[in-house]
This record gives C-alpha cells, structure tokens and sequence, in this order.
C-alpha cells in the first residue's frame, strides 16, 4: 500500500515538475544543442561534421584580443561594482535623509530598457555632454576627453547598467545583518576600520559575492550594450552578432562555434570564480 | 582647549556628512543623469557646440518618432510578447515551483540548477539555436515565437521565486487552518492563496520586465509584424538623427515606469518580503 | 529636542513603507544570485552522490535528444505545424471549388519592409508617402523598417506563396545579396513594364545592374542618392577639391575628419573606401566592367591605394555609425566628412544640424548614395503581386518623383528632368553635373571585400 502511494506521489512530482523541465528542455536544452551540431557542420551545409569552425576561430589573429576584452570589461565591471556597492550600502543603512530615493534609484538600471540607458549615457559622456563640460568649463580642461567607444567609456557604461544586482544584494545583507555583533566588537575596543573591515565584511561576504556574480555574467553575456556602445570594441557575444548580422549569406556555423567557445567559457570561469571566493570562507 | 578641540571634531564630523551627501548624490547624478539629457535632447533644436542646454524648444521630435515609429504597434507588440512570455512562464513555474518548493524530489538541487542553467550561459548561445529551430517552425516573426523565446529565459526566474515562496509556506499554518475546521478549499482560498499570492505577483513583475527589456533573443526571432520597443530602440539609435531617437525613447520608458509605479501601490510591499520568509 | 523625535519618528514610518517596495525587487534577486551560487557549487562539485538517478535520467534524456537532433536536419514539424498545414489545405479545396467565377476581390492591405531609408526618409514615408496611397490607390500599407541580414534570412524560410512582405524597398547592395543568394524576386523589367508601364522611364542600365551584379530586372529605382563633401565653414575655410588634395592636406584636419566603419550597417562604410581607392586606381574597366579583385590586388598602384587609405584612416574619427558622426559633427569635433547630400541638407532644414555646414564635390569621384530599389518577393501569395506592382508604378509616376526631388531633395528614379522646377536646382546641383563626377558602386568584389576585410585590412594596427 505505501509502497503504491509512494510510487503515485512520485507520479505526481514528476507530473509536476514535467511543465518546467519540458520548457527547459524545448526551450534552453534543444537550441543549445541545435547550436553545437550547427558549430560542428561546414559553413551552410545541413550534413557532414568538421572541427573548422572551431579551428579557424580559435587561429583567428583577433580571436584573443575578443576573448581578452569580454574577460576584461566583464571582471574590471564586477571589481568596480563590488567598490562602488560596499560603501553604497554602507551609507544607506544609516539611512540618510532621502534614502529611498538612493533605493529606488539602484533599481533603475535594471528596469529601464538597457538601450535606452546606453543612449543617455552616449549623449552624457560625449564631448560635449555634461561630463565634458563640467571638465572644461568647471575645471578649466584645456580639451575634452574622449570617453564614448573607448575601453574606459565601456566600463563606465557597463558598471552602470549592471552594478544594481551587486548594490542589491549586498545592501539586503547588510540589513539582515544583526547589529549586536558590531556593537559586541565596539565593546570590546574595535576601531570602525576594524569592525568594518573584520565584522561587518566577512559577514556580508556571501551577499557581495552572489551579487557579483550575477554582475559578471550580465556583463560576460552584454549584448546590447557593447553593440551600441562598443565603437571599435567587440566582446564575444557582438562579434558572434556580427557574424550573422553583417555576412551575406550570414555565417551561422562560425557563430555557433563562438557561441560555444563563449558558453563553455563561462562556465568555466564561474567554476573557477567559486573556487576561489569560496576559499577564503571555508 | 576642549571647546577648540570640540569645534575641530564637529567640522570632522561635518565634513564626513559632506562627504557622504557628495557621494550619495554624485552616485544619484551619475545614475539619472543620462535620462535627463534625453530629455532635454528630446525638447531641444539647435544644441550645438559646448552648451549645456538646448537654446530653442520644440517638440517637433515627438511628431516625428510618433510617425516614424509607428508607437502603438510597437507599444502593442511589446505588452503581448510580454503577456504571453508572462503567461507561458508563470503556468510552467507554478507546477514545477510547487514541485520543488513542496514535494520530495530526489537531487532538487542538481535539479534546480539544471533549471537555472539558461540564466547562466549567456543567451545568444541559446538565442542561435532557439532562431534556427524557429525559422524552420514558421515561428520567427510571431508573438507567439518571440514570447516563447523569452520563456526560456522568464521561466527559470519564475520557477526559482515561486518554488522560495513555496518552500516559506508554513505547515503549521495550513495545518491550523485544517484544526479549526476549514474545508481544503476553503484552505486554499483564505489561507494559501494570501500568502502565496505576493510571491505569484513578484514573479510576474520579474517576468514581465525582463520579456519587455529582453533584447538578445527578441533580435534574433522578431520580424516586421513583431518589433518591440528594444528592437525600435536599437534601429532609431543606428540609423535616426538621436534627437528622434530620444524622443521615442521618453515615449517607450514611460509604461515601463508605469508598471512599476501600478505595482507598487497595488501589491502591500509588506506582503511581498512577508511571502519570502515564511510567516 | 522634542522637534527632533517628531522628525525621527516621521521617518521611520516613511522607511517601512518604501523598505517594502525596495524589498519586493531585492528579495527574489537576492534569493536568486544566492542560490545561483550555491546551486552552481553543488552543480559542479557534489552532484555526484546526490542526483545518480537523475544523472542517469539526464544522460538518458540526452542522448534520446542527440539522436533526435541528429536524425533530424530536416524540419522537425511541431503538431502545431501539422494543423497550420491542414487547415490551409481544407481552405484552398473548400473556397476555390465553390466560387470560381468571380475572382476574389484584390488585398487592399500589403506590408513594405525598408532596409533603406534613414531617420530623414522614415519620416518621408510615414508622413507623405503612405497616406498618399491609401487615398489614391486605397491601398493601405503597413510600413516597417528592417535590417538585411534578418529580411534575408526570413526570405529564405518562405515556402512558395506565404511570404508576408509583399514590397521590399532595399539598398542596391541588398538587391544584389537577394539575387545573389538565390532568393526569388518578381521579374519586373522587361517583363512586366505593361503592368508598371512607369518603369520605361528608368534607365536601363539602372534597371539591369546594381553594384554590378546583374539584377535580372528585379528592382524599380525609386530615387537616386548621391555623396558628398560636407563642410563646417567654422573650422574649414578652404576645402579640398578632389580626393587626392584631401589626402596631401589630412594633416591640416587631423583627427576631425568623419568617416565610417568599413562593415557599418550603412553604405557608406562602403561607398568612401570605394571612392577613394576608385580616385587612384579605377575599379571598373573603360566599359563600366568590374575588375576583378585578384587582378586589382596584384596591381601595385592598388596596393598603395590602400596603403594610402589605410593611413588616411589613421587622421579620421571613426564612427560606427552616421548618427555617430553626426553627433560628431554637431558637438564640433568633426569639421569635414563626405556624405549623402539629401541626409546633410534635411537635417540642417529641421536643425539638427549646425546651419554653418556646407557642400562641395571632389572632382575625381563622388560615390553614388544608397540607389532605391522596389522589389517584390517572388514567394508572396500570387494576388498581392498585382497590387504590389500598383504601388510600385504609382511610386514612379512624376507627380511621385517631383514630390521626391522637392521634399526632401533627393534625385529622382526616373528620366524626367525636364519635368522639375526650376527652384530645386537652386538648391542642389544639376543631375548633368553630379553625374560626372558621380562614382556607381560597380565592383561588387571590392564593396564585399570592403565590408569583410575592411576592418582588418584598413583599420588594423
């Protein structure tokens, strides 16, 4: 008898785990291997296998100035978010006056369409946005400086659109932190420095840490950003774009070999970003 | 002596609260400022050289990016694919959600992060493949194709909120309910149902931002009959004069803030965390 | 003192209400990126002893789909597909059986895709274009703006008949692409110059050839677009006369030069490097005929075209994009640039850009602009195909053309100079004139190598 209940409540888990597992399926796991088999397939054909594709994107002169510069821009970002969202979170706690405003704006670069953000920014940090102008008129800068579509600029615009998931994180963390524990340390003759930098950092470890993960791959995978944004500046996800979107007849089977070159390293780098954040948790 | 000494440390201490508001607002400028210059460029004729506001106003570049973009079908496109990408998620994570906030399933981690997965690899890996399969199934160009590409990456966050607000249910409380004589249905309807309910609307709030932001997998499966708002963004900043461009881009964020904004005043925030950790 | 408190307590009541709203984005986020994280570590490290069934499900599941996939190059046809493919089929034997003498009355609905037009021209369209058709042919047409490579693509997975893009208004290159690539367009010229007996008054080298491909008479040239060197008369006094004086003076404008990249979306990262090089090595033999590019590249003047463009690019401001350049421009930080007359003029019309900007030619070659092709896909349902061709006579008439030329001063399709007033050529140049100095984009070679090598070849350290 339990026995055949067991087996019928596994039925039912099954049943219901079925709809999510089919669209993970349909949906993320079939594309995927569409797009291996097509990685693996000569240049417009439906048949055969070669490795060529991979080959002759791996023996690319630019193949590693692309995979340099999506590493760059996607760790510069997350070390640069992780600065800017510690001591954001620092001071929001304290709940200055107009903090929920502060709040609310750390949500804007995550629910405004990103294209829209990078536009603004383009027109904020031209050479004769506001940025430049305050250089040149405040500080008296003899010329401007050139950020839109240099590797500085791409930062800049990355950080902005994807800081929020780290300042989010680390700031619920923050709150959820109980307070005795630096009020213990303060007791015990800790200077702010000390408490801050052995109390309240260590504990907060795991929220910065999630947060920046999930920094690092919006910004390993941006696609829409450095596509407006980029100028000459081409991470993996655009130069895959641009193989089907400026050849004719477009090239999907070297897009699919980029496509899994990227994946794959992805993954591997979390793997190795776990590592060795983790380890000095343990 | 201590009176000068006092003075010293309230200048110290206000100079860190300068120093604080300087980061706080810079931090704040930095973040909007962009949106404002669209603005003022979206209003602005004749803004050449180093000025920092336009000399003449006029709002000549909404007529034209209200023609040119062709805003209601694009408006339209975007809540459909939106509703449907919602709709298709928000089925597909209920069960699953229930499944593996609730029930025994063997390796729920592995299985969760199997789940998971397609937020992890970046999309245009996927987005190749999803546009290849549905080229072949006619389905580029529809709002169902468009929608159902979002799916694949709605649904995992859908699954992931909705199996936690799942998981914070507390027994006890069902079972309270039960004690005191409420049928199942009753139950459900009185007890469940309110506490699950602001999990159900946070996932959905999510889905909903992330299909009516998504752009990858909309640029590889839309057609002319499907242009979204980013995908109009996208054209309008390659290829118009940006001062039409930010016009439509003042015209496109304004439902998204509205969303928001309706959000927020229908659902009790308190709710929403209270859906999180379990009552 | 007591003020005080009140404030505080003001506040806090103020903090719980947007902690919430705060809250109810952080917490899912949080929940996420925290068990992403712990997810991902049990994924890559433990899942061993804890998901054998599941593993040994997933590998299963896996290769069941690796035979599935690998089975299957040909369309995997969903049910979905299937029930489409049958009710079409119960509709064609059902509905022509049963009225076959009266013809169905014409769609009075066609959707045009334009991967040609810009900002200026998208306006022209949607304001004056349109709705004159809609009132004189009562046609209504859905207009949308496209990108090539996804117009190609979709073409390509038509089936006979249920293509739903029934004008096409395309780049000469595109045209060429389509051609090229096999992609069925209707036959227009000679063949249906009775249905569109407009099209007689294009010339025909226009009608047969698009960047020296043969086009087989697939396109109806709608306009005519033309380059050329514009100006701030603020920073350049004196402009260069040809291409070879601009490149002996780069140094006079170094770093405020406009120009495009090579594999831009717009034509003219094509159409300059094109001019330029056309400027000292001619691209296209005395008969207008492509060169072809191995005999160009063994040609040593050829090679120092290129070396002498590759270091021109070196003193310009690359832009992405036109809109790139035209902030440029507009901010003062490029002075000089060679672009389409129309674009230029249109936008100092409507102020967006500076008035003090000027236009002048280069004697040795001014590339021809983005040509307007029309163009009917081949793979649409065959009622359409004669409205189509409707619109695209109507397009041609000279009311159309001198509203073109007028407008928005673009040089018309159509032979009918004499027909223009006379105010537009106080405007623009006379067609006798841009035409002698007007460089057709032939060699389809080059522009493809443009767009390929270019950034390797022209922009590389």
């Amino acid at each position: 008898m339990s026995h055949f209940t067991n087996k019928r409540q596994n039925l039912i888990t099954f049943l219901l785990l079925s709809p999510g597992l089919a669209g993970f399926f349909g949906l993320f796991f079939y594309p995927m291997l569409v797009t291996l088999f097509r990685s693996l397939r000569p240049e417009g054909q439906t048949s055969g296998w070669t490795l060529g594709n991979y080959a002759a994107f791996l023996s690319d002169p630019d193949f590693r100035g692309i995979i340099w510069l999506t590493f760059f821009l996607a760790i510069t970002s997350t070390f640069l978010s992780i600065l800017l969202s510690v001591p954001l979170a620092l001071l929001l706690r304290r709940k200055p006056v107009g903090h929920r405003l502060f709040r609310l704006t750390i949500l804007v670069p995550i629910t405004v369409p990103g294209l829209i953000g990078a536009l603004g920014l383009l027109l904020f940090w031209g050479s004769r946005g506001w940025f430049n102008l305050l250089l040149l008129q405040v500080f008296r800068l003899k010329a401007p400086l050139t950020i839109n579509y240099t590797l500085t600029g791409l930062v800049i615009f990355y950080v902005w659109h994807y800081f929020s998931y780290t300042a989010i994180t680390t700031l619920s963390t923050l709150e959820g932190l109980d307070p005795a524990f630096e009020e213990a340390a303060r007791v015990a003759g800790a200077t702010p420095w000390q408490v801050l930098r052995y109390i309240v950092i260590p504990l907060i470890m795991p929220g910065i840490l999630s947060g920046s993960v999930l920094t690092f791959m919006a910004a390993f995978g941006a696609f829409s950003i450095p596509l407006i944004t980029g100028g000459n500046y081409r991470p993996l996800s655009v130069a895959i774009y641009k193989q089907i979107g400026i050849f004719i007849p477009a090239r999907w089977s070297a897009a699919s070999a980029m496509a899994m070159i990227m994946a794959a390293l992805q993954v591997v780098f979390l793997i190795f970003y776990m590592r060795i954040l983790r380890r000095p948790m343990a | 002596m201590t009176a000068l000494a006092k003075r010293y440390w309230h200048a110290l201490i206000n100079q860190k609260k300068l120093f604080i508001y300087t980061f706080l607002w810079s931090f704040f400028l930095w973040i909007t400022s962009p949106f404002l210059i669209i603005l003022l460029k979206s209003v602005g004729r004749n803004w050449f050289g180093k000025r920092w506001l336009p000399p003449e106003l006029t709002l000549d570049w909404y007529k034209w990016a209200l023609t040119i973009a062709n805003i209601p079908q694009v408006l339209s496109n975007t809540l459909i694919i939106a509703a449907i990408a919602v709709t298709i998620s928000t089925l597909l994570a209920l069960p699953t959600g229930w499944a593996l906030g609730r029930r025994k399933v063997p390796a729920k981690e592995v299985l969760t992060s199997i789940i998971l997965l397609p937020r992890m690899i970046p999309p245009i890996a996927y987005a190749l493949g999803i546009a290849q399969i549905f080229y072949r199934l006619h389905l580029v160009d529809t709002h169902l194709g468009v929608a159902l590409a979002h799916v694949a990456i709605c649904a995992p966050y859908a699954i992931l909120v909705l199996s936690s607000t799942f998981e914070g249910l507390d027994e006890r409380v069902l079972e309270a309910a039960a004690v005191c004589g409420a049928s199942q249905l009753r139950t459900f309807f009185h007890v469940t149902l309110p506490l699950v309910l602001p999990g159900i609307l946070s996932s959905i709030i999510f889905t909903f931002t992330t299909s009516y932001n998504e752009f990858t997998l909309t640029l590889m499966t839309y057609g002319p009959h499907t242009i979204t708002l980013p995908v109009r963004t996208y054209l309008a900043v390659g290829e118009g004069y940006w001062e039409v461009t930010s016009a439509l881009s003042i015209i496109l964020i304004i439902p998204s803030l509205f969303v928001l904004f309706m959000v927020q005043r229908q659902v009790q925030p308190e709710k929403l965390v209270g859906g999180f950790k379990g009552v | 003192m007591k003020n005080k408190r009140r404030n505080n307590g003001r506040r806090f009541s103020y903090e719980v209400g947007r902690k919430g709203v705060v809250n109810h984005i952080e917490m899912p986020v949080k929940g996420c990126g925290d068990q992403v994280i712990g997810l991902t570590i049990q994924f890559f490290q433990g899942g061993r002893q804890m998901g054998n069934k599941v593993w040994k499900l997933l590998a299963l599941t896996v290769v069941v789909a690796i035979l599935v996939a690998s089975c299957a190059p040909a369309p995997t046809p969903t049910p979905q597909v299937i029930v489409k493919k049958e009710t079409q089929v119960v509709k064609e034997t059902v509905v022509v059986p049963i009225t076959p003498t009266p013809p169905p009355p014409p769609p009075t609905e066609i959707t045009i895709v334009d991967t040609n037009s810009g900002a200026n021209f998208q306006w022209y369209w949607q304001n004056i274009v349109i709705p004159s058709i809609q009132e004189q042919l009562g046609v209504k047409v859905n207009y949308v703006v496209g990108s090539e490579s996804e117009l190609i693509e979709r073409m390509k997975a038509w089936e006979a008949g249920k293509g739903d893009v029934h004008l096409l208004f395309v780049k000469p290159e595109h045209i060429a692409n389509m051609v090229q690539q096999g992609i069925p367009l209707v036959k227009l010229w000679p063949d249906l110059k009775d249905q569109i007996p407009n099209l007689t008054k294009c010339r025909e080298d226009y009608l047969k050839l698009a960047q020296g491909v043969d086009i087989q008479g697939t396109g109806a040239l709608y306009w005519r677009s033309q380059y050329t060197l514009i100006y701030n008369t603020e920073y350049v006094k004196n402009p260069p006369k040809s291409w070879k004086e601009f490149y002996e003076r780069r140094a006079e404008w170094k770093g405020h030069i406009g120009w495009m990249r090579p594999d831009s979306k717009s034509g003219s990262g094509r159409s300059l490097p094109y001019s330029f090089l056309n400027a000292y090595v001619p691209l296209t033999d005395a008969q207008g005929k492509p060169i072809p590019l191995a005999e160009l590249q063994e040609k040593p003047e050829f090679q120092d075209a290129v070396n002498k463009l590759k270091d021109f690019l070196t003193y310009c401001k690359i832009a992405n994009e036109p809109t790139n350049m035209f902030e440029d421009f507009n901010a003062g930080d490029t002075w000089i640039a060679v672009y389409t007359m129309d674009y230029s003029l249109w936008s100092i019309s409507q102020g967006t850009m500076p008035p003090t900007i000027a236009a002048a030619a280069l004697s040795d070659g001014m590339p021809a602009g983005s040509d307007g092709y029309l163009a009917i896909p081949g793979n649409i349902p065959e009622p359409y195909k004669p409205v189509a061709m409707k619109v695209i006579n109507y397009l041609l008439s000279d009311d159309q053309q001198i509203r073109l030329i007028t407008t928005m001063w673009q040089y018309t399709g159509t032979e009918i100079w004499d027909k223009i007033p006379d105010v537009v050529w106080r405007k623009i140049p006379k067609w006798e004139e841009v035409e002698a100095y007007r460089v057709r984009l032939s060699n389809k070679e080059v522009t493809d190598w443009i767009k390929t090598e270019g950034p390797k070849v022209l922009l590389g350290k």
